[in-house]
């Protein structure tokens, strides 16, 4: 007898397993199926006269239309990557409304929404690759820099969504998600090689990428990147010590990349592994100025094994994973010319199951549990001349989360989202992390959403347990910080091709770790202020296609986060985004990608202003197609040479750091 | 369907089964379990691993249908290309293309999100949440002989040359452009012209 369902097909195997037990009763349960009409045909094997009178069940409630989800997500595109030649996940992430990038020459870290600590490592945005937590267990950073692991030719799409995200991911997710999908094999289908150097920091750039989709369903992708950079010479001023030069050679990059992705049917096997070390010519940590060999260096490696199939008629979506991760930081640094070499390396793994159901009519309802066991936290300061000194400092924790949302869709222009997470570790102990939404399809043109949320962090490791005695103490005390945010969001569409957006926000933050002074022992100490900080901000943006080509991409932002009447440092008042790419005219397959972003003045450290600027790229892309599989590519970053700085951390001997002027790339992609 | 008779059929076949295989007794333990939770939730479990007439399968049937009514100018190289340009629905049901053959050729599914990879498909198919880029897509195309398809909800985008769409009666219909089709020499033969709910010929 055949069935419809290709399980039926598969010889059984003669051997107890509790899964052979499975397939058999699944086996007779399809069977009990054949009573359909066109049970013993195939679908493809019917008439086109019969396909076209076959009412179809369970109609696919599946497909979310932007407008009716809980969030005002932003979604970038490998096109769009292409397009404007941006070089890193911050370079991509800047480009929307409310963000803004600060570098110290040594890690990127993003500001949302006016709240960008300096020296924070990311740790308030949560960004994870195809669903895996990117934040390592270390310090929960979040990388978003060239420590990003992941290569950004192998992104398919990155979703930004704003606000507090902790109802459904947990912990960091408190201003925003960044949620990566990469390529799969059948994207390439074929191999890539891509060359490219950039001038000023004299920087070359590889990739060899290969894919391929198999006859038997298998669809592989693998790839290596490597970036090698001299980096530039900077004049830096070492505050304190009175001593300022330039670093020569002190600011060189050396990154290594491998990604493997190797899908089939509902099954997914993500291997993401970066190594990245990065000179310092900084001398930060208040480590001795202008001498060689002090370096940060970041190797991360992110598995997991995803399962992810729709069930029951399309209305159930599982999702299983397991993950697997890896994190080592080692830094060597000089104090009165004596070598410490400090190492914060961490394992972790876990599972996570997420029911969606749409069985009941006009509800969406997803259940989930998450368990990480970040099991090993270790951080080591070594000095050779007084080993005395040597500390290592081991620490674990167990997370555990369930989480609860429901989609409803109460009439055809109003939905609501319910969302609730708890979570526990023995660190912070339970979290709820509420969360509700409001959409309004008030006219076809026009949709407003409400939403509310709170979102959290646990202490990292780092702030949590590290003590060395001599300059930080521990402070196992510190409980969680947390957000509430309140958001009104309007869109309207006067045109299909046009997009006009109206945000309103305002989010308070709750006992913020910051650096503090441990009153026994006179040592810094990571410590809660009962300081509230207090943020109000607006973002408009217009987005617009035209049907010759062309596309633009504008924001304005305006944000004000104070603490105590105070405002926060490294918070500009004014961002204003501007992208437009146009097709050349005459020329075909050479597009224009045209980026100018202003930030306004931010506050450093010791009470004073850096400067606003005006930040330009320009970049070019060809397909050659007469040499075919040729594409060559040309950006010049800061177009004006604008001499900016942004506000240095608390750990910098300087209070604001100079940024790279105008800088060309060229590259070169072939693909067979 | 009656669960008690379901039941009781169950039970009857896990038993013709069990006594051809050796370890009955093991197997019936954890069938047993099974199949309680199946009838607990026999709207889950028992139609999960069954194939019905749900909209993706019946439009995958569609797709090999639309791959069967169309003629291509000269011959392919080698497979047929069947290629689904960003996000799609389709899932597993696409396993019953994989061994299918159009006009000779075995037909072998792409998934891609590279314009560039397009060129040699014999159809394409675009994701609703990627209509933003079918503009870029015809261009990179055009000329070509490549069958574009969509299941855009309304009416047919322009470049579009087949678009499925779920009628009131809840059935799969679709529009044709027989225009824009004949344009890239492309040819649909009067089965599919009959059953189009809507043909353009421009």
């Amino acid at each position: 007898m055949q069935t419809l369902d290709g399980y039926s097909r598969r010889p059984m195997e003669r051997r107890t397993s509790h899964f052979s037990s499975i397939a058999f009763v699944l086996f007779y349960l399809s069977l009990m199926q054949i009573q359909t009409v066109y049970a013993v045909k195939q679908f493809e094997d019917l008439s086109l006269d019969e396909l076209a009178n076959i009412v179809v069940v369970g109609a696919s409630k599946y497909e979310q239309k932007q407008s009716e989800v809980a969030a005002a997500v932003r979604v970038i595109t490998h096109n769009d990557i292409r397009t404007y030649g941006w070089r890193t996940l911050t370079e991509v992430l800047a480009s929307l409304p409310g963000i803004y990038a600060t570098y110290e020459h040594q890690y990127d870290y993003l500001g949302t929404r006016g709240l960008g600590l300096p020296g924070d490592y990311n740790t308030r945005v949560l960004v994870t690759v195809n669903g895996n937590r990117i934040n390592e267990a270390t310090y929960d950073q979040g990388a978003t820099g060239r420590d990003f692991p992941l290569d950004l030719d192998l992104i398919e799409r990155i979703e930004f969504f704003p606000g507090p995200g902790s109802a459904v991911y947990g912990q960091n997710a408190m201003l925003g998600v960044v949620n990566i999908i990469t390529r799969s094999g059948s994207d390439l289908q074929g191999i890539e090689l891509s060359g490219a150097y950039q001038t000023a920091e004299s920087m070359t750039q590889e990739r060899v990428s290969i894919g391929k989709q198999f006859n038997n369903g298998v669809n592989a992708l693998v790839s290596v990147s490597g970036l090698q950079a001299r980096g530039r010479d900077f004049f830096f001023d070492y505050g304190a010590t009175g001593i300022s030069g330039v670093a020569r050679g002190m600011d060189g990059e050396n990154v290594k990349q491998v990604f493997a992705r190797v899908t089939r049917g509902p099954l997914a096997f993500d291997f993401i592994y970066g190594d990245r070390k990065k000179e310092d010519p900084t001398a930060a940590y208040f480590s001795d100025p202008l001498v060689p060999g002090q370096w940060q260096k970041d190797r991360r490696l992110h598995t997991q094994l995803q399962y992810n199939d729709n069930l029951a008629n399309n209305t159930l979506n599982v999702l299983g994973r397991l993950f697997l991760g890896y994190f080592d930081w080692q830094s060597p640094l000089y104090f009165d010319g004596e070598k410490t070499v400090f190492t914060g390396p961490s394992n972790w793994h876990g599972a996570e199951l997420r029911l969606l159901s749409t069985v009941l009519a006009n509800h969406k309802l997803m259940l989930g549990v998450e368990y990480q066991n970040n099991n090993r936290i270790r951080q080591t300061a070594k000095n050779a001349v007084h080993p005395e000194e040597n500390i290592t400092v081991d620490s674990s924790v167990l997370r555990i989360g369930v989480y609860i949302q429901d989609e409803w869709r109460i009439s055809d222009t109003l939905s609501a989202t319910l969302g609730l997470r708890y979570d526990y570790n023995g660190w912070i102990g339970s979290r709820l992390s509420p969360r509700g939404a409001v959409i309004w399809q008030a006219t076809p043109k026009t949709i407003f959403r409400a939403l509310y949320g709170r979102a959290h962090r646990s202490p990292n490791s780092y702030e949590r347990d590290y003590d060395d005695g001599f300059t930080q103490v521990a402070n196992t005390g510190l409980r969680s910080e947390s957000i509430d945010t309140l958001e009104l969001v309007a869109d309207y569409l006067p045109q299909p091709n046009m997009n006009l957006r109206a945000t309103v926000y305002a989010w308070n933050l709750n006992k913020l770790i910051t650096l503090g002074i441990d009153p026994d022992s006179g040592l810094t100490q990571y410590q809660q202020t009962r300081k509230k900080v207090l943020a109000r901000g607006v973002e408009l943006s217009l987005n617009q296609t035209w049907d010759w080509g062309a596309r633009l991409r504008s924001s304005y932002g305006i944000q004000h986060v104070e603490q105590q009447g105070a405002q926060l440092p490294n918070s500009p008042y004014h961002l204003g985004k501007l992208n437009v790419s146009i097709p050349i005219p005459l020329m075909t397959a050479l597009r224009a990608g045209y980026e100018l972003q202003y930030y306004g003045k931010r506050k450093t450290l010791d009470g004073s202003f850096t400067n606003g600027y005006f930040l330009s790229n320009l970049h070019l892309t060809s397909d050659v197609r007469r040499i075919k599989g040729v594409r060559a590519s040309l950006g010049i970053y800061n177009l004006f040479d604008e001499n900016y700085q942004h506000p240095a951390a608390d750990t910098n001997w300087q209070n604001s750091l100079s940024q790279l002027g105008r800088t060309v790339r060229f590259r070169l992609d072939y693909r067979f | 369907m009656n669960r008690q008779s379901s039941l009781a059929r169950f039970f009857r076949l896990v038993f013709q089964a069990g006594n051809q295989i050796r370890q009955v007794k093991h197997e019936l333990k954890y069938s047993s379990c099974i199949l309680l939770c199946a009838s607990l939730f026999p709207g889950f479990a028992v139609t999960a691993m069954a194939d019905p007439a749900t909209e993706y399968r019946i439009k995958t049937a569609f797709l090999y249908n639309f791959a069967h009514y169309t003629e291509w100018p000269g011959s392919f190289n080698d497979n047929f290309n069947l290629c689904f340009y960003g996000n799609h629905p389709f899932g597993a049901y696409l396993d019953h293309l994989r061994e299918k053959q159009v006009q000779g050729h075995a037909v072998l599914i792409r998934e891609t999100s590279d314009i560039g990879a397009l060129h040699d498909c014999q159809l394409v198919f675009v994701g609703r949440n990627r209509m933003v880029d079918l503009k870029e897509i015809i261009e990179s195309v055009a000329g070509k002989p490549i069958l574009i398809v969509s299941d855009n909800p309304g009416t047919i985008q322009p470049g579009i040359m087949l678009n499925m769409d779920l009628t009131k009666e809840g059935k799969i219909g679709f529009e044709a452009d027989l225009g824009v089709a004949r344009k890239n020499g492309l040819n649909f033969s009067s089965q599919l012209l009959r059953i189009a709910k809507n043909m353009r010929n421009e």
